[in-house]
């Protein structure tokens, strides 16, 4: 059982935690612009669990990266707990990113040359936590993942299961209320890959909103709803 | 098979150079300045020698010059023409000491007969006419006198000898490296027919006399040198090659010009040979990533390394070729400039050689980088390689982003750099040595400035030095001088030879007026007393003497002891020079007459019309020359004009290195960047840590640079010191405070650009971004 307990009660919200409105984005280059992410539109509950699936290459992982403002979309709004993410200048898409969002990358990108401590606590010193209470949190959150024992050491010391399960903690640190992951189990194997599924199961059940990227079925089916996505459109939504 | 392989590499190296085309363009430009400044030091040091021995070979000129009393030179010229050490002599030229006036000017002139043909062994060649006939009405000026006055063939002239005054034409322009020629020394060389010879009083009325040997074994020319300077007979002046004994017709200032060449030359191969190295192992550790999968997919070890020396090998060469042609281009205009104070052809023989060498140096660097930079390799499998790349593990230092402990941006800014300690210590070395190659480069010039600007010999308090022909008493020259209105004082000087502790040098008596006696004192004192001198810096670095040494000062065949009381600087005759007290000369020859007198003028006095004053009461057989015009280095010009090129170039290149070395190091923290920005870092916070970093590089630097840079140039300098003699270290505070933080402007920038750059991308573009 998820030993979460840091996080302040989540006030249950009639609005959607995330929605789309014709999220389109083009990149340029090469003579031609390629259309990643065509005219996508979508909400989702608070508190659900969601899979973005579809092919390689079906803008899969821009959408979600639109979501959590480290890409800027080309037209179309993003709503994001409240926030227009669509609208929002350099400054607040930073603390967009720090406070409002946790991003789970599939190569983990963990600092190389911080411990895992001080990787997990970089959000919170960067949102200027108290260092006791950060502290505490950071060492309660490496409990809560399985890897309190492995603090003090360098991201190239853990496996990639453990070193994913370090990224998750980074990500909850400042207790964001959405969570988005990018093919969270993409460099693990199964035994792994189930481990860290399993831990963001249990933070959905916690009231967390996580959408996650993946292009395998099997792994698609933890999630409670599925986006399908094929040639950057979004073509079918099914509930589980 | 080896074609294909070839072909790989040929394509993987053009590709990364189409990719990041401006990381080549930064090595050929480290290796281009590096070569083409290193390369013209070192160039024109080996060249100003050559252009000399090339010079004299094809003048067929002697190896020796013997300079002597007029009085003893036959003797001695017969003597040393018996050696069997000598091959073969020159004519035997006697020399007059007087005046050549033309084009409105006037120079002191050493006024020799020339031979009624051009001698088989001689240092003569005749340029911008011909050879004239023994009965014509004619003088040579050797070239650098003729310019100095703006004369040449045609011009006409006054030469005012020992015993009288000839008008004539210049017929020609004669190059003489028996001497150093006009400014570089002085007085300047005037030639003469027989007859004019004859008309100024001939052999008569010379006072010296000097001529050239040639040696069978050059091997054996010091001791040659040696042997004709004990022929001479006791109290008999006798001076070889100058002073120099067997220095090779270089002057004591062309020696220093080499001195400071070498210092150059050498500092900039060391320097450049290590940030060659360092810049290279850094730039390859920050490709990692890309060397990994070429491990992965099929690359060997073996494979990879031979890529990477041709993608850094490459740009060094280019560098290095272009550079080579640079270092020709300069090296030819600095040893022009020297040498044709000399009256010198450039030759640049020893250019191929030296060039061959330092470019082979400077790429044997940049392969061995590559070997360095690859240590790790074999120890990483392919597989982890592509998982993790090649990087090295952190370091543990970086766990000084402990919570709890100062801002965000000092405590992440120091994680940057501690986390990669090899590549930051790396940068703080390349930072140090740039520093203190800039620090080198501006004491060095200010210590040359200075060089060239402090008096060269002893007495500078004085207006005029008055040398009179030998016509002319000395007890009517100090009449006159008593006489003639607007002069203060006036006192003789004495110059004759000696010996101390058994070691020969020039020794000069003045009267103690001590307040018209200055000396550019090096350590001790003045003198106080008859028993006391004050020895040249030259004469104290060659024999060890020390103030507060008592010492045998031989002079003629009178043996006295006298203490040494001091140590001055004397560039005249390398500082091989003692000065003491007339009164002490008087005592041991009571007969020595003054050599020439030094004057001063009053206050507000018309120089001029003091100088017109004079010359006339004495018929003209006074030489005035100015003080100032003496003690100047007449080098100083050139001197400055080429080493400043050097100091320059060399600071140029630290910068750029110190550029290229930051921008590697702050484009490697890109990824970092880009995580931290994922994660809601913000832009200001990662500009106060990157802001931390580089300040955490620069300042240690910076702290360490200053005194090291300027105790090791001070301590080069010493070094060439002993061998010049006479070169202070100047520190020029206010130019350091210049030079040193535009210095820093440029690691400033290299950090600056691609931190900025990676600050404005989006974070997905930074993470992506090959460290």
């Amino acid at each position: 059982m998820l030993k979460y307990d840091i996080d302040s009660e989540i006030e249950p919200l009639t609005a959607p935690m995330v929605a789309a409105h014709g999220l389109t984005k083009l990149f340029s280059g090469g003579g031609a612009d390629l259309r990643a992410v065509s005219d996508v539109s979508f909400e989702l509950e608070p508190g659900i669990f969601a899979a973005i699936t579809g092919p390689s290459g079906s803008g899969k992982s821009t959408l979600l990266h639109l979501l959590g403002g480290i890409e800027k979309p080309s037209s179309g709004e993003i709503d994001v707990a409240g926030t227009a993410v669509h609208a929002l200048g350099e400054s607040a898409l930073a603390k967009f990113r720090l406070m409002q969002v946790g991003f789970i990358f599939q190569a983990f990108h963990l600092i190389p040359n911080l411990t895992i401590f001080n990787n997990v606590a970089m959000p919170g010193l960067l949102a200027g936590v108290a260092s006791a209470a950060l502290r505490d949190r950071v060492l309660r959150l490496l409990e809560t993942v399985g890897i309190r024992d492995k603090a003090d050491r360098l991201p190239h010391e853990l496996s990639g299961g453990q070193q994913q399960r370090a990224a998750i903690a980074r990500a909850l640190v400042n207790d964001p209320q959405v969570i988005l992951a990018d093919e969270p189990t993409g460099n693990l194997d199964s035994a792994a890959g189930d481990a860290v599924l399993q831990l963001l199961g249990e933070l959905n059940d916690r009231g967390k909103t996580l959408l996650m990227v993946t292009h395998d079925a099997r792994i698609a089916g933890w999630a409670g709803k599925q986006l399908r996505m094929r040639d950057g459109r979004l073509v079918t939504t099914a509930e589980a | 098979m080896r074609r294909r392989r070839a072909r790989a590499y040929l394509t993987f190296g053009v590709a990364s150079i189409r990719q990041r085309w401006w990381e080549a363009a930064v090595q050929v430009g480290v290796a281009l300045l590096a070569m083409a400044v290193v390369g013209a030091g070192l160039v024109t040091a080996s060249s100003v020698p050559a252009s000399y021995a090339a010079t004299k070979l094809r003048l067929n000129g002697p190896d020796l010059w013997v300079g002597t009393q007029s009085a003893a030179a036959p003797a001695l010229y017969a003597e040393v023409a018996r050696l069997s050490q000598v091959s073969a002599t020159t004519p035997m030229y006697m020399v007059q000491s007087g005046v050549v006036r033309a084009g409105g000017k006037e120079l002191p002139a050493a006024i020799s007969p020339l031979p009624d043909t051009p001698p088989l062994v001689g240092s003569l060649t005749v340029a911008g006419g011909a050879w004239p006939a023994p009965d014509a009405n004619v003088a040579l000026l050797e070239r650098g006198a003729a310019q100095s006055m703006g004369v040449g063939p045609g011009s006409d002239a006054t030469v005012v000898g020992g015993g009288g005054s000839v008008g004539l034409r210049i017929s020609a322009e004669v190059r003489d490296i028996s001497h150093a020629s006009y400014p570089l020394s002085t007085p300047a060389l005037v030639y003469v027919t027989r007859s004019v010879w004859q008309a100024l009083g001939g052999d008569a009325a010379a006072t010296t006399a000097r001529f050239g040997a040639r040696i069978r074994d050059l091997s054996q020319l010091r001791a040659t040198a040696l042997a004709i300077r004990d022929l001479a007979p006791a109290g008999v002046p006798i001076a070889i090659n100058d002073g120099a004994l067997v220095v090779e017709g270089l002057q004591p200032l062309v020696l220093a010009l080499e001195g400071f060449l070498v210092l150059f030359g050498l500092f900039g191969l060391v320097a450049c040979l290590f940030f060659i190295v360092g810049t290279t192992r850094a730039d390859l550790i920050r490709h990692a990533r890309t060397l990994g999968i070429l491990r992965a997919t099929g690359w060997s070890l073996r494979q990879v390394r031979w890529l990477l020396m041709l993608q850094r090998g490459a740009p060094v060469l280019l560098g290095v070729l272009v550079g080579a042609v640079a270092a020709v281009a300069l090296a030819g205009w600095m040893t022009d400039q020297v040498v044709q104070l000399m009256g010198l052809s450039a030759a640049l023989d020893a250019a191929p050689l030296v060039l061959a060498g330092t470019g082979a140096v400077f790429l044997l660097a940049a392969l061995a980088a590559v070997r360095l930079a690859t240590r790790g390799f074999g120890r990483t499998s392919p597989g982890a390689t592509l998982a993790a790349g090649y990087r090295q593990p952190p370091s543990r230092l970086a766990g000084s982003l402990e919570v709890g402990r100062g801002g965000i941006g000092p405590r992440l800014g120091t994680s940057l750099l501690l986390g990669r300690p090899g590549r930051t210590s790396t940068a703080v070395a390349v930072l140090l040595l740039g520093l203190v190659t800039v620090i080198f480069s501006v004491i060095t010039e200010a210590t040359l400035s200075s060089f060239g600007s402090e008096p060269s010999t002893w007495g500078y308090a004085y207006d005029w030095r008055v040398d009179y022909v030998k016509g002319l008493a000395p007890a009517d020259a100090q009449h006159a001088l008593d006489g003639t209105a607007g002069i203060a004082a006036s006192l003789p000087v004495y110059d004759v030879n000696a010996t101390i502790d058994g070691n020969r040098t020039d020794a000069r008596f003045v009267t103690p007026a001590q307040d018209l006696l200055r000396f550019h004192l090096l350590t001790g004192r003045t003198i106080a007393s008859d028993s006391e001198v004050l020895i040249g810096a030259g004469l104290a670095a060659s024999t060890g003497l020390a103030p507060g040494r008592s010492v045998l000062l031989q002079v003629g065949s009178a043996p006295t002891t006298v203490l040494i009381a001091g140590v001055y600087r004397e560039l005249d005759n390398l500082g091989q020079v003692l000065v003491g007290r007339d009164s002490l000369l008087l005592g041991l020859q009571p007969k020595a007459t003054p050599a020439y007198f030094v004057v001063r003028l009053q206050p507000g006095a018309d120089a001029a019309g003091v100088r017109s004053r004079l010359e006339q009461s004495v018929a003209g057989q006074f030489v005035v020359s100015p003080v100032s015009d003496l003690i100047a280095v007449p080098l100083g010009n050139v001197f400055q004009a080429v080493l400043l090129i050097l100091g320059f170039g060399l600071a140029v290149v630290a910068g750029m290195v110190m550029f290229a070395m930051t921008m590697i190091l702050a484009d490697e923290h890109t990824f970092v960047i880009g995580i931290l920005k994922a994660i809601g870092a913000r832009r200001r916070q990662l500009a106060a840590s990157l802001a931390w970093a580089a300040g955490l590089l620069i300042v240690p630097a910076v702290v360490l640079a200053v005194p090291a840079g300027i105790l090791l140039t001070a301590a080069l300098i010493a070094a060439l010191s002993q061998v010049v003699g006479g070169v202070d270290v100047v520190v020029p505070v206010a130019a350091l405070a210049i030079a040193i933080p535009i210095a820093l402007l440029a690691p400033i920038l290299g950090f600056a650009i691609p931190a900025r750059a990676a600050l404005a991308a989006s974070p997905l573009e930074a993470i992506r971004t090959e460290r």
